[in-house]
């Protein structure tokens, strides 16, 4: 086979998406299958997980072994997925409320560990299956059915929060940017450790503010700006900058994954391998 | 049954269970049977804690309400076991503790310089020992055993080992010079049935039930453990944590239980066995995840270990409170299977089985356990360890050959039809990524050989049999009816429960899990011997067999002994077969039943 055993199409389920006409998922999912393809992983050795939410339903789109999950529980399934079987790419695909807000100690925990798996969170600040309310990402102000006199709690900063509990790659990109996200999956992908991408996503029914007009005034390209991905602390200030947004890798470094950190998995993934009752040995404590 | 109990009794942080330990291996070594209960409250130091052991020449598998034999460290811990202790005890305590005027004249009080010769031993610390020590020649016991023990306690070399082994002779020769142990009458009886069994050849352990769970674990390959530290489930974690690298088990912490049970299922999808455990408290967190797995069809194993509740509730203390939780946890309809152990041969063998149960209907399994059970130590042979179910994973494709097998290649589905509607409701599944070398099925064989794929959707919502959402209402009744239909089979498989004692018993004592000993021991009591009681013990709780419906009327009269307020296996019974059994024994104050208190109530009913 030539090198284009596995295309974008090749990913692609018959089940058409339920996503509203302009969607960022549609961006988001167009970006994964890229990028599957572009490094030609093979379907049987892809688990995606996927939350609950309006990008969470991507999980009847892209054809691999899916899980689809609970609210805000990717990521533990993706690290138990990770532990039985190292040699498996596993992603986690959720939304911003199921994400960092049901999810939240589970997202700060999984930066912890360093476990080797890719976090795509289709940040629309705004929680949409659920017809539009007020998420943990949603501004100050922002007018949503929880919201109706404006949002009065402060956002929280994924990227800051993403740094600060210790992923060891951190970047951001944008749903209307696909070659720009296709580029920071594959990065991702090929990262050992914990990968976290938060993207910039356009809700076109419910959020009427950050637009993708909006966000076009504001982003500007991080590799474009001289950044460099090995200060942390030029991340960090990077990742606290408002007024214009900026998209790309903050950071990334090179830190021992969780999984690696067991002697039990330095040779085969664990499901090849098989538990030993060492009665005799396991029996002498006991006499 | 001879039976004699010792309890050690101080504060926490005055090694009051390693000390008992020692003492219960002695008694192990010699031949004896032996039950180890322990008390304690939820703090580091201070407090009151107890280590009680029960030695029979007979099995012994509950505590006595009573002891014969008290060592009391403080004059707080004298003060309050008092009134827990049999007439005519012996009392060993330190010289210069106050005693308690509530002492009776027959009881024998033992004051020595436990302290002082511990400290000529090398420490304050090794007090207890001193104690064993005094009390083993008190006991006309040999010292070589405990020798031994101790050695496999501390080592057999070192500046730890040397000072324990001469706190215990100096303990042991104290007695020999102050004491005429001819005048402690009332023991001459067990230690002459004990001089019996010194010869017997021993192949007993001295193990508790989550030790025996974790062991049975282990046996039935499961590969990963994932759990939240929360007594008393914790020592289920500490055991396969610290064997790891003999078990090759893979052990992960967690950073809540939500985590614990979906990092269980996770893996389990991912073709592991896997298994999670935790106390009341921790599975309430986990109720999301186990209504997951009814939806998914993924097979998990849940060590629910009780400790009286609501919230916080005893954290250190024994109820069976938690069955009617357990059995309708989690949102919607969805098959599950609860398992309760009786003691640890049960919990070595049924955490075997309900991993199998788990794997052949995908369905979650519970063994359910509590304190009591949990965290006491009975005495069991060896043997019992070599009993290994066979390991039966279930409809579980390993291998791109197998995949392509007639019986799954009449599926053309773009992806794998993971939900495929089967007789018996369980449908097969793949495992994602490589198995024997062999890469498993990716779509581009299924194009070019004709071969099938192996990816599928693990979907939770509603499915339809390729596993794609599918909301249409044919689609959802036939998704639930096939679920549902696991139940039904496994229901057929479910044996009756057990009876122990005489079969033409005027009455029968009904138990379930850790109150198998309790019930047992009452029935063993001198006078009760004859007095045609049986016990019918009941180790699998969910579903119930089939015939129970006929199988109970058989018997004359019933009497319910559970560990908890509301008889909730009593109200099992009475919803899925319509019996009531009127008579209960009922206790709930963080303590399992006395075998003494079972007697008590009989006595009651029978008035």
């Amino acid at each position: 086979m030539s090198s284009q055993k596995f295309t974008p199409q090749f990913y692609t389920t018959s089940y058409l998406p339920t996503w509203c006409p302009g969607c960022g998922d549609f961006g988001i999912l167009a970006a994964i299958k890229n990028a599957l393809s572009e490094l030609q992983i093979s379907p049987h050795s892809i688990v995606i997980v996927y939350g609950i939410g309006c990008a969470g339903n991507m999980n009847n789109n892209i054809k691999c072994y899916a899980f689809h999950s609970l609210h805000g529980r990717t990521l533990p399934v993706a690290v138990g997925v990770k532990l039985a079987n190292k040699n498996l790419k596993v992603i986690t695909v959720a939304g911003d409320g199921d994400y960092y807000g049901e999810g939240g100690n589970h997202f700060l925990h999984t930066a912890r560990y360093n476990a080797d798996i890719l976090s795509i969170v289709c940040n629309n600040r705004l929680f949409s299956l659920t017809t539009g309310q007020s998420s943990p990402t949603s501004e100050i102000g922002m007018i949503s059915k929880t919201t109706p006199y404006g949002e009065i709690k402060q956002p929280l900063n994924p990227i800051a929060l993403s740094l600060a509990a210790g992923a060891t790659f951190v970047a951001r990109g944008a749903a209307f940017e696909i070659p720009h996200l296709t580029d920071l999956i594959k990065q991702g992908l090929e990262h050992k450790g914990f990968a976290h991408i938060d993207v910039f996503q356009q809700c076109v029914t419910f959020n009427k503010t950050q637009t993708v007009e909006w966000y076009k005034e504001k982003i500007y390209k991080l590799e474009e700006a001289g950044h460099d991905t090995n200060n942390f602390k030029a991340a960090l200030d990077k990742s606290l900058e408002t007024e214009k947004l900026p998209i790309g890798v903050f950071y990334e470094t090179e830190k021992p994954s969780y999984e690696d950190g067991f002697e039990q998995l330095q040779g085969k993934p664990l499901v090849e391998q098989k538990t030993n009752y060492a009665k005799e040995e396991l029996m002498k404590e006991f006499m | 049954m001879n039976n004699i109990s010792i309890k050690i009794a101080g504060p926490a942080g005055f090694g009051i269970k390693v000390t008992g330990q020692i003492l219960a291996k002695v008694f192990l070594r010699l031949g004896a049977d032996v039950f180890a209960y322990t008390e304690y409250p939820s703090l580091i130091r201070g407090g009151h804690n107890t280590y009680q052991i029960d030695i029979s020449d007979t099995d012994v598998s509950s505590p006595s309400e009573k002891t014969d034999i008290l060592i009391a460290f403080t004059s707080e811990a004298l003060s309050k076991e008092i009134n827990n202790i049999n007439n005519e005890a012996i009392v060993i305590c330190d010289e210069k503790i106050t005693l308690d005027s509530r002492l009776r004249e027959n009881d024998k009080v033992v004051m020595a310089p436990l302290v002082e010769i511990a400290k000529n031993a090398g420490g304050e610390l090794m007090k207890n020992t001193v104690a064993l020590g005094l009390l083993l020649k008190i006991l006309n016991l040999p010292l070589e055993k405990a020798n031994e023990v101790l050695a496999d306690t501390f080592g057999n070399k070192g500046e730890v080992a040397e000072q324990n082994k001469k706190a215990l002779k100096e303990g042991y020769e104290w007695t020999l010079k102050h004491l005429n142990t001819k005048t402690l009458k009332h023991l001459n009886i067990f230690l002459n049935s004990l001089k019996l069994l010194k010869d017997k050849n021993n192949d007993g352990l001295l193990i508790t039930g989550n030790q025996a769970c974790a062991l049975g674990a282990i046996a039935a390959g499961c590969q990963i453990y994932s759990a939240y530290p929360m007594t008393p489930a914790t020592e289920i974690l500490h055991y396969l944590e610290a064997k790891q690298k003999i078990t090759n088990m893979i052990i992960h912490q967690g950073e809540d239980e939500i985590a614990v049970i979906h990092s269980a299922l996770g893996a389990s999808f991912a073709g592991a066995r896997t298994a999670c455990g935790t106390s009341g408290g921790g599975f309430a967190l986990m109720t999301e995840g186990l209504s997951l797995a009814g939806q998914l069809e993924l097979p998990i194993v849940i060590f629910e270990v009780m400790r009286p509740g609501p919230a916080t509730g005893l954290p250190t203390w024994t109820e069976q409170g938690d069955l009617s939780f357990v059995l309708t946890a989690g949102h919607g309809d969805f098959p599950r299977a609860v398992l309760a152990p009786g003691n640890p041969a049960d919990c070595f063998k049924l955490t075997q089985t309900a991993f199998n149960i788990a794997d052949k209907y995908q369905i979650p399994v519970f063994v359910l356990s509590d304190k009591f059970l949990g965290e006491s130590a009975y005495s069991i042979s060896a043997e019992i360890f070599d009993k290994i179910e066979l390991i039966d994973r279930g409809r579980i494709i390993k291998s791109l050959k197998q995949l392509n097998t007639k019986t799954l290649k009449s599926d053309t589905s773009e992806i794998f039809a993971r939900y495929k509607l089967e007789n018996d409701g369980v449908s097969w599944r793949t495992i994602p990524g490589v198995d024997n070398g062999e890469h498993m099925c990716s779509s581009t064989e299924h194009n070019e050989n004709g071969l099938r794929c192996g990816e599928y959707i693990c979907n939770s919502d509603e499915h339809n049999e390729v596993g794609f959402s599918d909301e249409v209402n044919e689609v959802r009744k036939k998704m639930v009816d096939k679920r549902q239909q696991k139940l039904i089979e496994l229901q057929k498989k479910i044996p009756l429960p057990k009876i122990y004692g005489p079969a033409d018993a005027e009455m029968t004592l009904v138990c379930w899990g850790s109150m198998l000993g309790p019930c047992l021991d009452s029935i063993k009591i001198q006078e009760y011997k004859n007095k045609k009681i049986n016990v019918l013990h009941f180790s699998y709780i969910y579903p119930l067999p089939n015939s129970l419906d006929k199988f109970l009327k058989e018997f004359k009269k019933l009497v319910l002994v559970e560990n908890n307020k509301t008889a909730q296996f009593g109200k099992l019974i009475r919803q899925e077969i319509g019996l009531e059994i009127k008579d209960k024994i009922l206790k709930y104050d963080g303590r399992p039943i006395w075998k003494e208190e079972i007697i008590r109530e009989i006595e009651k009913l029978k008035n």
